[in-house]
């Protein structure tokens, strides 16, 4: 059962409606795949090639994350961030500056972020019952 | 600075943090540390929990817990404490910052014109983009003989920096690449060093 601040599609207190979370996107392109939280170092290992990776920021130890992550989103940064660049080089997605990312998304959640325009959303269970 | 440091745990925990994930002999080359030594440092570190050896995308290397980054900062303090370079290396992360901004500019500045073409670059860097580099390097330099005047470990910066950029020259990846030693990937680590030394949380 889901918690009751939770929406069932696993982003929490979205900004809109239609529950699109915003940041800066910081390089370019499309992906989509499952969030992966990642709150230390000692998490590492939880994440799985194809995983959105979402953290609060990241220092060197975090570069071999970027060519195993579909994507990354972080709560700190911009355009002109250590993570932006090294995002740029690694040919994935960035959204980077999305205020309580680490709250508002749940591991597991499937997730389309798009680094171009600096969204996120879920990406429906169903796509056909979605309006 | 090219004589070899008298192993220890803290350079080894301090080398690895820097890397982020190096194998032992990289571990080991980063501070001038003789690779036998560093292999059986980070063995008793992997036995204190303070750094792990897994595999990650095809390489096998070391990285450090959460554990072995405090114990690493704790190693850091007790250096700073002994060297007496507070100061110094305060003043330097204030003068750093502003060169910080100007290094991150022209990186992605870069990449978003390599992106708009639509391809990798052409050999040669453009007049103002040189300009950019050139003027961190050598104001790098000033700010490496303040740091190593209190932690030598410091040294060796500056001419890896000076190396990078020699090599975009001809191939301008190495002042962003991930895969190499570019100019970015070493203006990272000394950022994190910086800040690391100090005791500072991103």
């Amino acid at each position: 059962m889901e918690p009751a601040s939770r929406t069932q599609t696993g982003l929490e207190k979205p900004d809109r409606a239609d529950e699109v979370l915003t940041g800066m996107g910081a390089s370019p392109g499309n992906a989509c795949g499952p969030a992966r939280t990642v709150h230390s170092i000692d998490e590492f290992s939880s994440v799985k090639p194809g995983d959105i990776l979402v953290c609060r920021t990241t220092d060197p130890a975090w570069t071999p994350l970027f060519g195993v992550a579909a994507a990354i989103i972080t709560e700190t940064g911009g355009m002109l961030s250590h993570a932006a660049i090294v995002a740029r080089e690694f040919g994935i997605p960035a959204v980077l500056g999305v205020t309580g990312a680490l709250t508002r998304i749940r591991s597991g959640t499937v997730l389309e972020v798009n680094g171009t325009n600096g969204t996120v959303r879920p990406q429906p269970a169903h796509p056909g019952a979605t309006p | 600075m090219t004589d070899p440091q008298q192993p220890s745990m803290l350079l080894t925990l301090h080398a690895v943090r820097l890397l982020g994930f190096a194998d032992t002999v990289s571990v080991a080359q980063r501070l001038r540390q003789d690779a036998d030594d560093v292999e059986q440092l980070l063995i008793g570190a992997g036995t204190q929990g303070w750094a792990v050896r897994s595999s990650f995308g095809g390489c096998r290397g070391w990285s450090l817990t959460v554990a072995g980054r405090t114990e690493n900062e704790r190693l850091l303090a007790e250096e700073m404490n002994s060297a007496g370079g507070q100061a110094a290396v305060t003043g330097v992360l204030g003068d750093f910052g502003e060169l910080n901004e100007q290094v991150v500019a022209a990186c992605s500045r870069l990449q978003l014109e390599w992106l708009s073409v639509g391809h990798r670059p052409a050999p040669g860097i453009n007049a103002p983009t040189l300009e950019a580099f050139a003027h961190a390097l050598a104001s790098l330099t000033g700010m490496e003989a303040r740091l190593t005047a209190v932690l030598p470990r410091f040294g060796g910066y500056a001419k890896r920096l000076s190396r990078a950029l020699e090599s975009a020259a001809s191939d301008p990846a190495w002042l962003v690449a991930t895969d190499r030693d570019s100019f970015h990937r070493i203006w990272f680590e000394l950022h994190e060093d910086l800040i690391a030394t100090l005791g500072i949380q991103r």
